[in-house]
């Protein structure tokens, strides 16, 4: 039971009071036993038995195991982003990074996020995610910040998982997996967007290893590279199902955070949306507002993988079609193996005050708490 | 009117994307087997649930004002309105003719191969043997792919079919192995690969569930034209299929540089996966994929340009009235934003490669 002791602070190093680089999204993971001391007897003895039922949706194969790169693994030989110190060493210290926001991949895999499984077991096994968080990590680096694991489908659940955590300022917004059962806007998230926005948490989508639709809207793909390739499609939908259901107009305030699903697509899903509001607006009579005004206004994006367009000043000027140059914030992917590292992702003909906001200040703004002391 | 919805071009127009609306079974009637037609007796069958989703009668994409029939009649659904409308006014040397009546969303097998061909026999009767500019895809029945390439077989090689209408959702995406011998069956009779609005496939028509609002599902369909793309260019369609072409049809392509970016770049990273893909997917999509140019889906007239230039967009497009349907496009918007010598290229030259006219 060594892990739910709070472990040892990491590193003799002072945080900087204003951040310089911020990586909103890198990946810690648990192997089963470092979550279960957190589990109630019942499901750590049903795992035990019955284990995780991978979804056979596993069968497009990654690139590697988890996607990870190949030196993730440390000398512990514990799996990549399960060993906080390896962690640090390999990320947090190697580029100097200020704050990492840890999102748990324990919140993207639908193995482990409840499809043929109890929703009992996903519920607590969020819980304890959470918990590992808060022990082995938050509290073994004040560089450490977190997003909240919740079992979203479980509307009731999740608002109790959301309560638990809100109160602490080093969990800093919701986690939500890409494929979800339904586009986000769909009225059965209603409790979860209003506690979210209760407590003013971002909601923070991610791509993840399943859903309850297939990979695309036309069932299957046969490569992991597909996978990939259709990561923002997803967004594109729960954008729509936002803007459509009037989210946005009965929460003013509420923040959506896309990590790893790109950004340059935003302008001609605006374009295209804009458009067809303008021709079918006696469908929504309610929807009074341009779609691309909402979307600038709620919407905030990570950059990693970052854009690769062969004219790189194409790059700029699709930062300036996006119009959102203070919603990128940066980030590595750590420990994948398309890993964005901060020394050389962001390229160095953007304006160094563009770089800034990018790597730091954007993020800051969004969440405060990266600026005040850690407890 | 006409150089108005020409944007004011002047020179040669092919049109890549007109349609034709067959309204119900009755129009066909004459064509079907005696079999089927006791069963759209029996059954009361009228049509296929598909257009009505796509186009809802009241919902203003569906009709432009312009194409409106005077008597109130369902419209693109005559030889002569089709004319009067679209070929003199706009003085088209040719325009490729798509009817997408939803056929290949019936799951009754033979029913569905019966509707096919029937279909087919009325396109070349009605209007291929009449008017020397039409050309037409042929439609095939997506979910038995032996019968799609029996289908091509049988009237593939009229003159006057140079596409197999393709819809864009189906039950499975078309770079899955499973279709490959449809794909050899068009490129034996030199029919390009036409993906086009529409279809079904098991599933709800996006990675995270059902939509709610008409919409809602009309903006996010942009999202399963990419995954095809995705998925022809990572299964290597064209490498197996040197003389395959294929077009893009009524799903924009404003969307086109971010998303070769990106296949691009995860290419770099994953081309093991995909190890017959030996360049940059997007050099492959260039020779052999074409878009047409409705809708146009433009932002800002500046702001298009930029987008236009992230890919060979002179290339690339084809213009299509998408005849009578109503996109909110504006032609002029578009070829302002496109070098003046691109004009041509898009507006006939792209197409009459592509289709060999």
């Amino acid at each position: 039971m060594t892990t739910t002791t709070t472990a040892a602070a990491s590193s003799d190093r002072v945080p900087r009071a204003v951040p310089a680089i911020v990586d909103c999204d890198a990946h810690n993971f648990p192997a089963m036993p470092e979550i279960t001391p957190y589990l109630a007897k019942r499901w750590g003895d049903y795992l035990d038995r019955y284990g995780i039922r991978t979804p056979s949706e596993q069968g497009v194969v990654r690139a590697r195991w988890m996607g990870s790169r190949t030196d993730a693994w440390g000398p512990s030989g514990k799996p990549p982003g399960s060993d906080p110190e390896f962690f640090v060493e390999q990320l947090v210290d190697a580029y100097d990074i200020d704050r990492v926001i840890l999102n748990n991949v324990i919140m993207q895999t639908r193995a482990t996020l409840g499809f043929g499984q109890p929703q009992e077991l996903t519920n607590a096994m969020m819980h304890a995610a959470n918990q590992w968080a808060k022990h082995d990590w938050l509290g073994y680096d004040e560089r450490f910040f977190a997003s909240i694991c919740v079992p979203n489908e479980d509307g009731a659940s999740t608002v109790a998982e959301i309560e638990r955590w809100a109160g602490d300022p080093r969990f800093v917004q919701v986690s939500l997996p890409f494929r979800m059962d339904q586009p986000l806007g769909h009225r059965k998230y209603r409790p979860m967007i209003e506690a979210a926005v209760a407590h003013d948490l971002p909601l923070a989508f991610h791509p993840g290893l399943g859903g309850g639709a297939a990979l695309t809207g036309v069932s299957w793909p046969s490569f992991y590279y597909e996978d990939h390739v259709n990561l923002p499609q997803a967004l594109m939908n729960h954008m729509a199902s936002l803007v459509c259901e009037g989210v946005f107009d009965r929460h003013p305030n509420l923040k959506i955070v896309v990590q790893e699903g790109g950004w340059s697509w935003v302008p001609a899903f605006c374009w295209r949306f804009d458009r067809a509001w303008k021709q079918l607006r006696s469908e929504i009579p309610s929807l009074q507002r341009k779609p691309s005004e909402y979307i600038r206004e709620h919407f905030w994006f990570t950059t990693q993988p970052i854009e690769e367009p062969k004219d790189r000043s194409h790059l700029l000027e699709a930062i300036e079609l996006l119009d959102m140059s203070d919603r990128l914030m940066f980030s590595s992917d750590y420990p994948h193996w398309d890993f964005d590292a901060p020394d050389a992702a962001i390229p160095s003909y953007f304006p160094e005050d563009l770089r800034r906001k990018i790597m730091a200040g954007n993020a800051v703004a969004l969440y405060p708490a990266l600026t005040r002391p850690a407890r | 009117m006409s150089r108005r919805l020409l944007g004011g071009f002047d020179g040669p127009v092919v049109d890549a994307d007109l349609h034709v609306n067959l309204g119900t079974v009755e129009t066909i009637a004459p064509y079907l087997e005696p079999v089927w037609v006791d069963f759209v007796s029996e059954t009361g069958f009228a049509a296929p649930p598909g257009p009505a989703t796509l186009y809802p009668a009241g919902a203003a994409t569906t009709v432009a004002p312009q194409w409106r029939p005077q008597d109130d009649g369902l419209a693109a659904s005559t030889l002569d309105l089709v004319r009067d409308q679209l070929l003199d006014p706009l003085g088209l040397e040719a325009g490729v003719l798509n009817c997408y009546w939803g056929v290949e969303t019936i799951r009754h097998p033979d029913f569905c191969v019966g509707l096919v061909r029937a279909l087919n026999d009325w396109l070349i009767d009605e209007w291929l043997e009449k008017d020397e500019r039409l050309r037409a895809s042929l439609v095939v029945p997506t979910w038995v792919p032996d019968a799609a390439v029996a289908e091509i077989e049988r009237v593939g090689d009229h003159p006057g079919f140079v596409q197999a209408l393709l819809p864009v959702r189906g039950p499975r995406l078309y770079g899955h192995r499973s279709w490959h011998p449809m794909f050899a069956a068009m490129e034996r009779h030199d029919l390009v690969a036409g993906i086009h609005l529409g279809g079904v496939s098991d599933g709800p028509p996006t990675p995270t569930g059902w939509p709610q609002w008409f919409l809602e599902e009309y903006v996010g369909t942009t999202q399963v034209f990419q995954a095809q793309l995705v998925s022809v260019v990572a299964e290597g369609l064209f490498e197996k299929f040197a003389g395959l072409r294929m077009s893009f049809l009524e799903g924009g392509f404003t969307w086109l540089g971010p998303t070769l970016w990106r296949i691009d770049k995860e290419w770099k990273g994953l081309r093991r996966d995909i190890p017959w893909v030996k360049r940059p997917p997007s050099e492959t999509i260039a020779e052999h994929v074409r878009f047409s140019t409705s809708p146009i889906d433009a932002g800002p007239p500046d702001q298009l340009a930029k987008a236009l230039g992230w890919f060979d967009a002179e290339r690339l497009l084809m213009y299509a009235s998408d005849y009578p349907h109503d996109n909110g496009d504006d032609l002029a918007t578009l070829l302002r934003a496109l070098p003046r010598s691109s004009h041509d290229w898009i507006m006939s030259a792209n197409a009459k490669t592509h289709y060999r006219l």
